[in-house]
C-alpha cells in the first residue's frame, strides 16, 4: 500500500514537473526575445546615428565661432596696416585685404548656411551676431568694391576698424556660447550614454537572471530526469530478472516435460509389451478387443510423448538431423502406401504426382523427413471428408550459384480449409482450428509446429494456403544436396535369422520379460541379467551372439559397458551390440555410436524393429520406422480395429517375401470361401460340432494374420454354435461373409491383393 | 578603278587624320608653354615635372578650363541636401604637371592646410570644384577651388578622416 502512495507521489511529481518544464520555455524564450529587443532597438537606432557623418557633429560650433572670430581679428589687423601705410598703398595690398574680407565672410556665411550647425541658431547670441555681421556686410560691400579704384579714403579704413572693432564684441559672445553648446551638449551626451548604460546593464542583468533561472531548472529538470531513468532502468532491471526467471520457468518445465515423458516411456514399454504378448495369448474376443484398443491407446499415448519429446528436443536445441543417403522415390512410394489404408478406409483418394521428376538419392535425414511428410498426409486425411490428397512432388533448380535447388512437397486436400485467423495461428503452439476440432479430430497440437521445426531445421519451411470450406495447401519446401546410393542399403528382402544366443541386459523386470518372451518367439536363445558389469561378468562364461542393453542401468550403464567390450582385447570385442534406450534425443544415438553400438532402438522396443536390428549385420546408419507404424495405427482408430489388427497383420506380413505373403492371402482367402461353405454345410445338416471346430480353426488364422473382426466373429460362432438356432448362426454367418468382403475390400484398396 | 578608289580612301583619310590631331590638340594642355593669363588661380610646386614659372606650374582661369570638366551630385555636411559639384579632376590637374609625388599637401586660403594621399587620387574620381549647381564659385562661397570626394559612389568616404580631406578656398598644392 505504501510503495503504492509512494509511486503515485513520484508520478504526480513527475507530471508536475513535466508541466513547469514547458511553462519554463514558454515564460523564459518571449522573455529572452522580449529582453533582446531594447538591445536591438537601441543598436539600431546608434547605426543610424553613425550612419549619419554628413552633418557635422554640433561640437564643431565652437571651432567655426573661433575661426570667424580670427578672420575678423585678421582682417582688422590687415585693414589697420593698410590705413597705416595708406601713401604706400598698392593693387596687391589692396588684393590682399579684399581677399581678407572674402574669407571674413565666407566665414560667417559658413556658421549661417552649414545645416548641422542649426542648434546654435536659436540662441540669442547667434541672433545678434547674425544681424551684426548681416549688418557688417552691407556696410563694407560697397567700401571694399570701390577701394582701389578710386583714391583710397582714410574714412573708409576708420569705418572699417570701428566696424570690425565692433564685429568682434559680439563674435567674442559667441564663440562663449558656443562653447557652453559643447559643453552643454557634451553634458546631454555623457547622460544620455549613462541613462542607456543603465539601462543596458539592466537588461542584461535580466537577461543573466533569465539564463541562471533556465539553467537552474534545466539542472532541476535533468536531475529530476535522472531519477526518473533510474527509477525505470530500476524496473527494466526488474523486469529483465522476472523475464529471466520466467524463461528459466519455462526452461525448468520443458526439462520437466521431456524428463517426464522420458521417465513414462520405460513403464509404457512394459504396458505394452505386455499388452502384445497379451493380445497373442488365447483370449475370448471381447478379451482380445479390449487388449487391442488397450494396446491402441498406448500407442496414441506414446505418439503423444514422442510429439512432446520432439518438441522438447527442438526447443532446447538437441534435436539434430541425422544425415544420410536416402532413396527418394522409394520413401515417397512407401508413404504413400502407408496412407493409402487411411485414405481408402475414409473414402478419400490419395494420388502421388511427380514421383518421376525426383532425383533418386539425396542427402537428408529419412527419418525426419517422412515425419513432415506423415504429418501434413495425415492432417490432410484427417481434415477431409470427401474427395481427395494431392501429394504433389516436384523440384526446383538453383536459383543461382552457390544455392541448393530444393525439393517442394505439396499437400492438397478438398477438406474443411480454415479461415485466415487459424491460417495466422496455425502453426502456433497446442493451437487447432478451435476447440471442437480439437474435441473431434484429437491430436497434440504439436504435429505442425514439429513439422514446421524439422523444414526449418532442414533449411527450408513450410507454407499454407486455405479456403474455408473448400480445402487447404500445405508446401513444404527444403533445399538437398543429390549424393550417391550409399553402400549400406538395407536387403529388400526379409530374411530373419534363427537361433541367436542372445544376452538381455535390463534392470526393468517387466522389460527383460517382454523381450525374452520376444526373442523366445522369434526362435532366439536368450539369457538376462540386470546391469553392464554382470554382462562383463557373463561374457567370460557363456558364449553370445549378440548383446541386447539397456542404455540405463545401475551400477554400470549401457555405453560404459559398450566401450568396455569394444576395449576388450578377445574377439568377443566386436560382438554385435544392440542399444535399447527410451530416450530418443539424438544426443543419446550419437553417444551410443561414438562408444561402438551396432544398432540403436527406442523404446518400446517393437517386433519389427528388433527383427531388423538383428537381421542388419552391421549396418548402423539406417534408420528403423518404429515411429511410422505407431503413426499409422494412431490415424487408423478405433473403428479400423474392428476389421483387422494392422500391427499383427504387419508382422505377420514381415515374416515372409512379398510374393509369399501375397500367396498366403489367396490361400486365406481361398480356405476362408471353403470354411464358410463347410460351416453353411454344417449348419444346414445341424453337425454343430463340425460348426465349432471349422470356426475355432478359421478363428486361429484369422487372429495370426491379424483379422480381428472377422475372428471375433468366429469366436461368437464357436462359443455358441450349440445354442443358437440355425437362424440365428445363418446371420452370423452373413455377418462373418460380410466382414470378409470388408476385409478384402480395404487389403484392395492398399493394393496389397491383386 | 582601283587606284582611283584607294586615292579618294586615302585622301579622306588624311582629312581625318588633321581633324582630329586640332581636335585633340584644342583640348590638349601643355603647361610647359601655356602660361598663366590672368589671376592665378591655383600654383603647384615639389615634385612635378613640368612648369611654366620658375619653381612652380601656375594655373589661371583659361588654363583650368581647358581641362576636361567633370561633375557629380552628392550629399555634403556643408550643404543643403544634394547638389552638383563640377570641374576638373584633381589626377587630370597632377597628370598636366607630371607630378611624382605619393602625397600631396593642400593649402586654403586661411592657411588651413591638409594633406591627401595620392592613393586616393588615383582611386576616387577627387574634383576640384569650381562651379556648385552650375554657379561658379567665389571665396565667400568656398571658391574659387574646392576638393570634393563623390561621397554619393563611394558611401565609405563619408566619415571625419575623407571630410577633413576636403579642402576650400584651395590656393596652392605642393606635390611631396
Amino acid at each position: 500500500m505504501l510503495k503504492e502512495s509512494e509511486f503515485l507521489q513520484k508520478n504526480l511529481q513527475n507530471k508536475r514537473l513535466k508541466l513547469s518544464s514547458r511553462q519554463w520555455a514558454l515564460i523564459v524564450i518571449p522573455l529572452l526575445v522580449l529582453a533582446f529587443l531594447p538591445l536591438a532597438m537601441f543598436y539600431v537606432q546608434y547605426r543610424s546615428n553613425a550612419l549619419k557623418p554628413l552633418h557635422y557633429s554640433i561640437d564643431s560650433v565652437f571651432p567655426m565661432s573661433y575661426l570667424l572670430e580670427r578672420e575678423n581679428a585678421r582682417f582688422a589687423t590687415a585693414a589697420h596696416n593698410e590705413f597705416e601705410n595708406l601713401a604706400e598703398q598698392s593693387p596687391a595690398s589692396i588684393k590682399v585685404l579684399k581677399q581678407r574680407y572674402e574669407i571674413l565672410v565666407s566665414r560667417f556665411l559658413i556658421i549661417k548656411n552649414t545645416p548641422s550647425l542649426d542648434a546654435l541658431k536659436n540662441l540669442p547670441e547667434f541672433e545678434r551676431a547674425n544681424a551684426g555681421m548681416d549688418g557688417f556686410i552691407n556696410k563694407m560691400d560697397p567700401i571694399m568694391e570701390r577701394m582701389g579704384k578710386s583714391d583710397a579714403n582714410p574714412d573708409d579704413f576708420k569705418v572699417i576698424l570701428k566696424e570690425v572693432e565692433n564685429n568682434s564684441a559680439f563674435l567674442l559672445e559667441l564663440t562663449n556660447i558656443a562653447q557652453n553648446v559643447v559643453y552643454r551638449k557634451n553634458d546631454e551626451r555623457a547622460a544620455l550614454i549613462e541613462t542607456q548604460g543603465k539601462w543596458i546593464f539592466g537588461l542584461i542583468a535580466a537577461q543573466w537572471f533569465l539564463l541562471i533561472g533556465a539553467l537552474l531548472a534545466l539542472i532541476l529538470y535533468i536531475g529530476k530526469q535522472r531519477v526518473q531513468n533510474l527509477a525505470l532502468l530500476k524496473v527494466t532491471g526488474e523486469m529483465r530478472a522476472a523475464n529471466l526467471q520466467a524463461e528459466q520457468a519455462n526452461q525448468a518445465k520443458s526439462m520437466f516435460l521431456a524428463n517426464m515423458s522420458h521417465e513414462l516411456r520405460t513403464p509404457f514399454q512394459g504396458m505394452m509389451g505386455m499388452l502384445h504378448l497379451l493380445s497373442e495369448t488365447p483370449l475370448t474376443p471381447v478379451q482380445l478387443d479390449y487388449a487391442n484398443t488397450a494396446l491402441t491407446s498406448a500407442r496414441h499415448l506414446l505418439g503423444l510423448l514422442n510429439d512432446i519429446l520432439d518438441t522438447s528436443a527442438i526447443e532446447s536445441g538437441a534435436m539434430a538431423l541425422n544425415l544420410a543417403p536416402l532413396n527418394l522415390p522409394e520413401l515417397i512410394l512407401e508413404i504413400e502406401a502407408l496412407m493409402l489404408r487411411a485414405a481408402n478406409q475414409k473414402d478419400i483418394e490419395l494420388r502421388v504426382v511427380g514421383i518421376n521428376s525426383l532425383p533418386v538419392w539425396i542427402e537428408g535425414d529419412v527419418k525426419r523427413l517422412s515425419q513432415v511428410l506423415f504429418n501434413l498426409l495425415n492432417n490432410a486425411i484427417k481434415f477431409t471428408d470427401s474427395g481427395e490428397v494431392l501429394l504433389e512432388v516436384s523440384v526446383r533448380s538453383a536459383i543461382s550459384e552457390g544455392q541448393l535447388p530444393v525439393l517442394s512437397c505439396k499437400v492438397t486436400d478438398t477438406g474443411i480449409g480454415m479461415d485466415a485467423e487459424t491460417v495466422k495461428n496455425l502453426f502456433v503452439r497446442f493451437h487447432q482450428a478451435d476447440n471442437t476440432i480439437h474435441r473431434r479430430y484429437g491430436g497434440s497440437g504439436l504435429g505442425l509446429e514439429i513439422s514446421l521445426n524439422l523444414a526449418k531445421l532442414m533449411g527450408g519451411g513450410i507454407s499454407v494456403d486455405s479456403v474455408e470450406g473448400l480445402g487447404t495447401s500445405f508446401t513444404f519446401e527444403i533445399p538437398y544436396k543429390s549424393t550417391v546410393a550409399s553402400p549400406l542399403q538395407p536387403a529388400s528382402v526379409f530374411q530373419p535369422v534363427q537361433n541367436l544366443r542372445i544376452l538381455i541386459a535390463e534392470d526393468h523386470p517387466i522389460n527383460v520379460k517382454y523381450l525374452e518372451i520376444l526373442l523366445k518367439n522369434m526362435g532366439h536363445t536368450t539369457f538376462t541379467c540386470e546391469n553392464g558389469a554382470r554382462v562383463l561378468e557373463l561374457l567370460k562364461e557363456i558364449q553370445v551372439d549378440v548383446i541386447l542393453m539397456d542404455l540405463h542401468m545401475p551400477v554400470l550403464d549401457g555405453i560404459s559397458t559398450t566401450r568396455a567390450i569394444r576395449n576388450l582385447e578377445t574377439s568377443i570385442s566386436d560382438i554385435k551390440i544392440i542399444m535399447v534406450s527410451a530416450d530418443i534425443l539424438p544426443e543419446a544415438r550419437r553417444l551410443a555410436f561414438e562408444a561402438g553400438v551396432t544398432e540403436f532402438l527406442s523404446k518400446p522396443v517393437q517386433a519389427i524393429s528388433l527383427h531388423r536390428a538383428l537381421d542388419r549385420g552391421f549396418d548402423v546408419s539406417l534408420n528403423d520406422f518404429d515411429m511410422t507404424l505407431a503413426d499409422v495405427e494412431i490415424l487408423e482408430g478405433k473403428p479400423e480395429l474392428e476389421v483387422f489388427n494392422v500391427r499383427i497383420f504387419d508382422e505377420f506380413r514381415e515374416l515372409m517375401p512379398a510374393s509369399m505373403f501375397k500367396k498366403q492371402l489367396e490361400t486365406f482367402f481361398g480356405e476362408d470361401k471353403e470354411a464358410v461353405q463347410i460351416i453353411s454345410k454344417a449348419i444346414d445338416s445341424n453337425i454343430r460340432d463340425d460348426v465349432v471346430e471349422s470356426a475355432h480353426a478359421m478363428k486361429g488364422v484369422c487372429l495370426l494374420i491379424g483379422f480381428t473382426a472377422m475372428a471375433n466373429t468366429l469366436a461368437k460362432i464357436e462359443k455358441s454354435a450349440h445354442e443358437l438356432s440355425t437362424d440365428s448362426l445363418n446371420s452370423l454367418v452373413a455377418q462373418f461373409q460380410n466382414e470378409i468382403d470388408r476385409t478384402k475390400q480395404i487389403l484392395n484398396s492398399a493394393l496389397l491383393l491383386h | 578603278m582601283n587606284k582611283f578608289l584607294s586615292s579618294k580612301f586615302l585622301q579622306q583619310l588624311f582629312i581625318f587624320l588633321v581633324l582630329a590631331t586640332v581636335a585633340s590638340m584644342s583640348y590638349a594642355l601643355d603647361m610647359s608653354k601655356d602660361q598663366a593669363v590672368g589671376p592665378v588661380v591655383l600654383k603647384i610646386s615639389g615634385k612635378i615635372g613640368t612648369k611654366n614659372t620658375v619653381d612652380a606650374a601656375v594655373f589661371d582661369d583659361a588654363l583650368l578650363d581647358a581641362l576636361p570638366q567633370k561633375s557629380f551630385v552628392t550629399e555634403t555636411p556643408w550643404t543643403k541636401g544634394s547638389v552638383k559639384f563640377t570641374g576638373p579632376l584633381l589626377s587630370d590637374v597632377l597628370k598636366a604637371v607630371n607630378a611624382s609625388g605619393t602625397n600631396i599637401k593642400a593649402v586654403a586660403l586661411n592657411d588651413y592646410k591638409v594633406n591627401i594621399p595620392v592613393e586616393d587620387i588615383r582611386k576616387y574620381g577627387i574634383i576640384l570644384t569650381r562651379q556648385i549647381d552650375g554657379k561658379m564659385l567665389t571665396v565667400r562661397d568656398k571658391g574659387p577651388l574646392f576638393v570634393m570626394y563623390p561621397f554619393e559612389q563611394f558611401p565609405e568616404l563619408k566619415t571625419s578622416v575623407y571630410f577633413s580631406r576636403c579642402i576650400w578656398q584651395l590656393q596652392s598644392i605642393s606635390v611631396e
